[in-house]
């Protein structure tokens, strides 16, 4: 006979540290059902940007929607503002943009990964990981001076210069970071017991992340080529080296494998960076306000992150509408939980690194 | 800066499913979500939807002057992920929006509606 119990996993729950609430009916372990709430750190975000900021200080406050990629976050909106009032940035301002970027994403993934391994019972192989990530935030509080708010993107342009010395920093940090993560890599790709707990865990196939919509690594190690960076021109991808990372296997396994995979990309797009800087200034003049409507769609770690802005013409932005990538992967994660074992839920929630912090925004 | 190719078709609100369903191709298209733009006393209604490998393609269904109380078609039929933008338009707009539930993106004790222009412009 089945023993049927229900499980509630969160809203607290030590394997995240965010709060989400999914209700497992079970059968012998084996989850059935799924329901799944998100609401509770709802901030108004998206109301607060059409009421209580000017235009010209919206992105510091959607910044704050995400500490993970608080710089997609600003980035898409002063995009979109770029887009409306219409002003044409530097190569080199796009080039800084793109280098805080992908440092965010790298330092995301790493985090991601470490989570993983955590939950799979591999403590030592988070504390290492995170080790690695903390070259990787120092950098961005040397180029930003923040460590997670870098609020760096500003309207027509960066809010600082590299120097000379932060430069050589990042070759150093990069390429020493290159080869801790191959060495992490390797770790996951060959160690049994980790393997055990992320390989065949959590399929999705070809077919199903396209039905569900999936973005970001969680779509691309399911084989579906899809990455707003190759999709849409908000920064120069491809003359700094971006290659689309895909794996098949369509498990936790390989949604980790494509995050690796996209930092070593990453540390490639960052040192093409360093070495393709102009000389010139940081900031463009702006003059205008923006009017009209526009649709922006960008990469953030996670995946696509997609901003509709209008604007009236006046200090005040007519409607800011965020829609971030775990917000897209919540129903494809809940399909997936059905058939899996109970024991399995912490790692196949962790491998999709959500962010319940945007989705509630 | 960006220049997206946004390909807009105007629909009604009978008639976007159907054009939606006749036209969407999973292996193709891309659902990014459905957004809503609250003009004072009527919606404006868009299903935003990307290309797989396109660069910049932007489609856009949209549904003007929608009343407060009309229902809005559900799309989950064809659409299995739609129910989330869904239920968060119905939460964030108290719509009515077909099989939508509520309570998802808002806790009972929220305030009701809170992106609608009359719950924080004061008319």
């Amino acid at each position: 006979m089945a023993n049927k119990i229900t499980v509630t996993f969160g809203s607290q729950h030590i394997a995240i540290p965010e709060p989400v609430s999914f209700v497992f009916e079970t059968e012998n372990e084996i989850i059935t059902k799924v329901d799944v709430d998100v609401g509770y750190v709802h901030r108004g975000i998206e109301q607060a940007a059409v009421t209580k900021f000017k235009y010209t200080n919206v992105h510091y406050l959607l910044a704050r929607v995400c500490g993970f990629c608080s710089i997609t976050h600003a980035g898409a909106y002063v995009h979109a503002v770029e887009k409306l009032i219409g002003v044409e940035t530097t190569k080199k301002i796009d080039y800084l943009r793109t280098l805080v970027v992908e440092l965010d994403r790298i330092h995301s993934h790493l985090l991601a990964n470490g989570h993983v391994a955590e939950v799979c019972g591999y403590e030592n192989l988070f504390m290492q990981t995170v080790k690695y990530r903390e070259s990787c935030m120092k950098l961005l509080e040397d180029i930003t001076g923040n460590r997670v708010q870098y609020d760096y993107y500003t309207i027509g342009g960066v809010s600082r210069d590299l120097t000379t010395e932060i430069e050589k920093s990042i070759k150093n940090t990069l390429n020493e970071l290159r080869k801790n993560t191959i060495k992490l890599m390797e770790f996951f790709e060959t160690d049994y017991t980790l393997g055990l707990k992320t390989r065949n865990i959590g399929k999705i196939t070809t077919d199903f992340a396209k039905k569900m919509n999936c973005v970001g690594p969680i779509a691309r190690a399911s084989g579906l080529k899809t990455d707003a960076r190759a999709e849409f021109d908000f920064l120069p991808y491809e003359e700094l080296g971006y290659k689309t990372q895909l794996r098949s296997e369509g498990d936790v396994w390989a949604r980790n494998m494509v995050r690796f995979d996209e930092v070593l990309n990453s540390i490639e797009i960052c040192l093409n960076v360093v070495d393709g800087l102009d000389e010139g200034d940081v900031k463009v003049k702006v003059r205008g306000k923006p009017k009209g409507e526009t649709f922006i769609r960008v990469e953030a770690p996670r995946g696509e992150c997609f901003y509709y802005l209008k604007g009236n013409g006046t200090n005040i932005m007519e409607r800011v509408r965020i829609r971030v990538p775990t917000y897209a992967n919540v129903p494809v994660l809940r399909e997936l939980f059905v058939g899996s074992k109970y024991s399995d839920a912490q790692a196949i929630v962790l491998s999709f690194d959500p962010c319940l912090s945007c989705t509630a925004r | 800066m960006i220049n997206p190719d946004l390909i807009m078709k105007e629909e009604s609100i009978d008639s976007v499913k159907d054009s939606i369903r006749k036209w969407y191709n999973q292996d193709k298209h891309h659902y990014v979500t459905v957004n809503a733009i609250d003009n004072g006393e009527t919606l404006t209604l868009d299903w935003i939807f990307s290309e797989y490998e396109t660069k910049n393609k932007i489609y856009v269904f949209r549904v003007e002057n929608v009343g407060y109380n009309t229902q809005i078609p559900t799309m989950t039929d064809f659409l299995s992920c739609a129910w989330v933008s869904e239920w968060d338009l119905a939460d964030m707009f108290d719509l009515n929006i077909e099989n939508a539930h509520r309570g998802m993106f808002l806790q009972p004790d929220a305030p009701k509606a809170p992106l609608r222009k009359e719950s924080y412009s004061g008319k």
